[in-house]
């Protein structure tokens, strides 16, 4: 296990110093470990930190723990050692929200119904309700006549956005995605990617966005940071230099591709 | 495209086709082997003891309906509570589950005397042992249902803070509608079968009377023709009741999954 390659500090181009002190840290993790009840060790020794409002992207190879991380993260999950310290706002006041692999939208509610869920769930369905779910829907790009169908009618992609709409109806501080668009074929998975950095532009949630796809990682984030498996640790961390907002042509950048190819390489070799 | 009345054809003809040919054979076997009526009636002579009875068969088979829909709505009601007590913790479906599956085995000729005793001859003791026989269905189905709850959804519902009755009213029970649903099916058609049953050991003493008194005294007097008519009526009412309850479920899928 001690084989795994750690690289160093050294490399100039792939660690960052710590982003600047003034910005408050929304998550902080330090020594953070998880062994499940049958004595998995899932998660070993991870530290990290991700500012308020920042947009950081975690991928590794399947089974290194990045799902379990998040819910971490969420409080689904309570860590055996270490120190999580999420900002209270994200915790207390319940402005934490959770995308998952599949829409996990309930059947027998409307899009609208599915999306008013949190509110309904936090007590906050007051007559103000309709008006932010209207505005979220519109934020997600869902087009007011499909606010009453149900979801059984509606296409993956827009699933997910129904999805998404739920997540961000309660505006949240704390955005946690896990691997929301694994299931969509690549131009819906594309579209989902920009709409998603343009939301986040315009709502600045501290997000946390964990993927297989480094290509994806690399487009929405503003850092990368790259999972070893078994057990799971944070092997080396990337800076995203690209300017906001991120157009499709980004990807066929020079430095786009530049910069994906050294995280996938990072990859293939704690994957080995 | 097919249209409905094809389809219809299709799931109607070949049986009804199968049904003709067996009353046929039947029919044309007790005249040319000239079987005593007593053994076996043919099919006419069922068919005309049905009809010089009609009012007989139409006044028991309505009262045993009632006692079989009372039965059937008590185990619904009952069962899906039961669940909901049984979805709370793995310690009370290990301690209850025993007692469940002896509702499904009792031998309810066995309880008949007991509940004569307790609840006296009546359309209450009928429907008491309906109850009974139609209740394991409901219970094991509506369990598994709000038990098969997706784990993202009960972390979704905590992550903003739900509580138990509203995981349980907002989560398990409407995912649970659909198992719900197939277990009623079941249980209806065994809630006609308990009434019946019901009946031969309770009986309704002198207000009236139902199938199953209408089967027992005809097997007594050695009228086979109007015991094969009640058999088949009592077949028609079981049809009927889960063909009703069959409806009424698929209506509510329906409306609940918003299918076009």
């Amino acid at each position: 296990m001690s084989s795994t390659p750690q690289p160093t500090s050294s490399e100039p181009n792939e660690r960052e110093p710590a982003p600047s002190d003034s910005a408050a840290p929304e998550v902080m993790a330090s020594g953070l470990e998880l062994t499940f009840d049958g004595g998995h060790q899932a998660l070993a020794d991870v530290n990290f930190r991700i500012d308020a409002g920042e947009f950081v992207s975690i991928v590794g190879p399947s089974g290194c723990g990045k799902s379990t991380l998040l819910r971490l993260v969420a409080g689904l999950l309570t860590p055996t050692a270490g120190t999580l310290d999420v900002a209270t706002t994200a915790r207390d006041d319940h402005r934490t929200a959770f995308v998952f692999q599949d829409p996990r939208l309930l059947p027998w509610r409307s899009v609208t119904a599915n999306v008013r869920l949190p509110l309904e769930l936090l007590g906050r369905n007051g007559p103000d309700a309709a008006a932010t779910i209207a505005s979220t829907l519109d934020l997600v790009g869902l087009a007011g006549d499909d606010a009453a169908k149900s979801p059984r009618m509606l296409s993956g992609g827009m699933r997910m956005r129904v999805s998404l709409a739920r997540a961000l109806v309660t505006d949240p501080t704390l955005f946690l995605l896990d691997e929301p668009f694994g299931a969509l074929d690549d131009i819906i998975r594309q579209r989902l990617n920009e709409d998603l950095v343009t939301i986040w532009q315009r709502r600045r949630p501290t997000t946390l966005f964990v993927t297989h796809n480094v290509s994806e990682a690399v487009f929405l984030s503003q850092r990368v940071l790259v999972m070893t498996p078994g057990p799971g640790r944070i092997a080396a961390e990337f800076t995203v230099p690209f300017d906001l907002p991120r157009p499709p042509e980004l990807r066929a950048d020079a430095r786009f591709a530049q910069l994906t190819g050294e995280v996938s390489a990072m990859l293939r070799e704690v994957s080995a | 495209m097919t249209s409905p009345l094809r389809t219809l054809a299709q799931v109607a003809l070949p049986p009804l086709l199968l049904l003709a040919i067996v009353l046929g054979i039947w029919q044309g076997l007790t005249v040319a082997l000239e079987i005593e009526p007593y053994l076996l009636p043919g099919p006419l002579d069922v068919l005309q003891a049905g009809w010089s009875d009609a009012g007989l068969f139409l006044q028991a088979g309505l009262r045993t309906g009632t006692a079989a829909v009372g039965g059937f709505l008590a185990s619904l009601v009952v069962g899906c509570l039961t669940a909901c007590l049984f979805a709370q913790s793995v310690w009370i479906r290990r301690s209850c589950y025993p007692y469940a599956i002896f509702l499904q085995t009792v031998p309810i000729v066995a309880i008949a005397p007991l509940i004569v005793v307790w609840c006296g001859y009546g359309m209450q003791s009928v429907i008491l042992v309906s109850f009974i026989v139609s209740l394991f269905p409901i219970i094991t189905s509506a369990t598994t249902g709000l038990l098969a709850v997706d784990p993202d959804l009960l972390d979704l519902f905590h992550l903003y803070d739900a509580g138990r009755m509203t995981v349980l009213r907002k989560l398990r029970l409407p995912g649970a509608v659909p198992y719900i649903i197939s277990g009623a099916r079941t249980s209806s058609g065994l809630a006609v079968i308990g009434a019946i049953v019901g009946e031969f050991f309770t009986g309704y003493g002198s207000s009236g009377y139902g199938l199953g008194y209408l089967i027992m005294q005809s097997s007594t007097l050695l009228k086979t023709d109007r015991l094969f008519a009640a058999v088949f009526v009592s077949t028609l009412l079981g049809l009927a009741v889960f063909g009703a309850v069959s409806a009424i479920g698929a209506g509510i899928l329906r409306r609940w999954y918003g299918s076009e």
